[in-house]
């Protein structure tokens, strides 16, 4: 029996827009099953892979394969892949129900099958109420919900989110993220997700590969690379002050104090011999109480945030 | 490759929505507005005539009906020659062609398709511009891309396309007819309604074309406004201009035949071979530009 091929192959992809390599020889695997994150900053290629992967966009040389099948043979990957493709506009003047209905059908369902199966994606994303209004009716988050809907019509093996929760208010982008979480554990689908917001991603996904002026800068294991025996990331429950990162820095243990997010913080700790990780933190974290500084999560380990500038910013020093 | 049940299920979906935007709708008004005021330029003064005999008659003691009947048939004779007058400066036709399209069909109705086979090409480009350029625009079409191959969506919105174009030439040709056996007294009142039908197969020929230019052009840009202008610069203005140049020099008349437009009048020839070379002329280009079309939308990026 052979090997099962990747739930997605990249292969030397280069795609040039004028003078600009959007994608510059782009190679990496996502295995079957995987939820996988793409990360880089605006402009790095993210949906431009993405677009060569759904075959909106031809590369200008090297080619992705589906689930072994050749992206530019479309056709057979019908039903097997879908997508959430960032800012596609539905058509305006036609009913929600009625534009699901049509890409149920185009995906081979019968007529009774694709009723039933769009009413079950527009309850899933709770649109259902929506389903007679024309899509120019649609708010920005519910015209996010109908994506989302048709990206899971059916029983696709590769689902592809093009930054899923972008331009959403917390409420809408949260409701996003539980839905892609339920599917998550639900479908044995492979989801490749792209986004803005790290700590998403790193909620989200067990691999990324981050762009960076189209080239790969990393593919590894979230755990992979966010471990780092010297750092520990703690999350408080409001800002701190200047005194208050002072005194953790004052802290005996404490190299330095990163600022990653408002509410987070990345501690390097400098073991004493014969000290472990876990016992500096025991240390630390009692002696933060002590002082009314109580962290609601403690991780070891460096944010994704931190990787991501890391990588990006190596990448920008290089070139 | 090509599947039947996605050319259809786009095909319909297309015709369904095909006044999408509401360019559809100014597309069906306008068909209307330009087509019977045409049609009007043909028929409005044998109305005018006949107004004008009944009123002189109504006014001159001692003129029976057979007389008042004899004076609108002279009365129409006229305005039908001075009709064919115009038809034959405007097509310049040859003796057969001419007999054909005056002695053996109604003479009034070979005129109104002349007239309307002069707006074709604009009734083609209202109906045809937005076949895929809106929705590339919009980035519309990327819920279709990983769902069919490319394929089916050009050919299936041509079709759509097409299907929607000869419902509303059919609406215009429909609206014609009952008016002008309602109405004309001139011809047959059966003569007139088969050539209209037949005239309104023969535009749909000549529509074919424009429809595949217009497919091409739309498949190339990634604005409707933009395919629209284009369509109307290439597919209307362009043998306009040819016609009115070639009027004067014949090195520009003949330059026509390198477009649909040089070929339109061998539609309106007697069936034969000439006729034959009309309709072979117009399925090629369509072929041509479909082909143009299918290749570009198969290769861009979408």
């Amino acid at each position: 029996m052979g090997v099962e091929s990747p739930a997605v192959s990249i292969k030397n992809v280069v795609k040039i827009f004028g003078k600009q390599r959007a994608v510059d020889d782009v190679s990496f695997d996502i295995p079957r099953g995987s939820v996988f994150g793409l990360l880089g900053p605006n402009g790095a290629g993210k949906t431009t892979l993405f677009s060569i992967m759904a075959n909106f966009l031809r590369p200008s040389s090297g080619r992705i394969e589906v689930l072994g099948v050749d992206v530019e043979r479309i056709g057979e990957l019908r039903g097997k892949l879908t997508i959430l493709p960032q800012d596609a506009l539905y058509q305006a003047n036609v009913p929600v129900r009625e534009q699901l209905e049509f890409f149920a059908l185009l995906n081979g369902m019968t007529k009774a099958q694709a009723s039933e199966e769009t009413t079950r994606v527009l309850t899933m994303v709770g649109l259902l109420e929506a389903q007679k209004k024309n899509a120019r009716a649609l708010s920005h988050g519910m015209t996010k919900r109908l994506g989302i809907a048709q990206a899971f019509m059916g029983n696709p093996e590769v689902i592809v989110l093009d930054e899923p929760t972008a331009g959403l208010d917390p409420v809408n982008a949260a409701a996003v993220r539980r839905l892609i979480n339920d599917i998550k554990v639900k479908a044995k689908a492979t989801l490749i997700v792209s986004s803005h917001n790290l700590a998403e991603i790193q909620e989200l996904c067990a691999a990324v590969a981050i762009l960076h002026n189209g080239k790969l800068v990393e593919h590894k294991s979230v755990a992979e690379l966010t471990e780092h025996k010297g750092n520990v990331r703690m999350t408080f429950g409001r800002k701190l002050t200047e005194e208050e990162v002072g005194k953790i820095r004052a802290q005996p243990g404490v190299g330095g104090v990163n600022v990653d997010t408002q509410n987070e913080y990345t501690l390097e700790l400098v073991l004493a011999q014969g000290q472990t990780t876990e016992q500096l933190i025991g240390v630390l974290v009692s002696e933060l109480a002590r002082g009314g500084l109580i962290p609601r999560s403690v991780k070891e380990g460096a944010s994704l945030e931190e990787k991501f500038l890391e990588a990006t910013a190596s990448t920008n020093q290089a070139s | 490759m090509l599947r039947k049940a996605h050319l259809n299920l786009i095909a319909r979906h297309s015709l369904k929505h095909g006044i999408r935007g509401g360019a559809g709708l100014v597309s069906i008004a306008l068909t209307l507005l330009i087509g019977l005021f045409l049609a009007q330029c043909a028929i409005g003064p044998l109305e005018r005539v006949e107004k004008s005999v009944d009123f002189a008659a109504d006014r001159t003691p001692g003129i029976d009906n057979d007389q008042r009947n004899f004076a609108k048939q002279k009365a129409n004779d006229q305005i039908v020659k001075i009709a064919v007058k115009g038809m034959e400066m405007a097509m310049d036709p040859s003796t057969d062609q001419l007999d054909y399209l005056t002695e053996e069909k109604p003479a009034m109705v070979s005129v109104m398709l002349v007239l309307l086979f002069l707006a074709t090409p604009l009734f083609a480009c209202l109906g045809g511009f937005n076949q895929t350029a809106g929705d590339i625009g919009s980035k519309g079409l990327r819920f279709l891309l990983f769902r069919t191959e490319r394929a089916n969506i050009f050919w299936g919105r041509f079709f759509g396309t097409l299907g929607f174009t000869a419902l509303v030439n059919l609406l215009l040709f429909g609206i014609l007819t009952i008016y002008m056996v309602a109405k004309l007294n001139v011809h047959p009142k059966d003569d007139m309604a088969m050539w209209m039908l037949q005239g309104y197969l023969r535009m749909m020929v000549f529509t074919l074309p424009y429809l595949a230019l217009c497919a091409w052009i739309s498949s190339a840009m990634e604005s409707a406004f933009g395919s629209l202008a284009i369509s109307l610069l290439v597919a209307f203005f362009l043998p306009l201009f040819l016609g009115i140049a070639g009027s004067f020099e014949d090195v520009v008349k003949y330059a026509q035949y390198a477009t649909p437009w040089g070929w339109k009048y061998w539609l309106l020839e007697p069936l034969g071979p000439k006729f034959l070379g009309g309709l072979a002329a117009m399925f090629g280009f369509s072929a041509l530009f479909l082909w143009l079309g299918h290749r570009n939308f198969n290769r861009r990026d979408l």
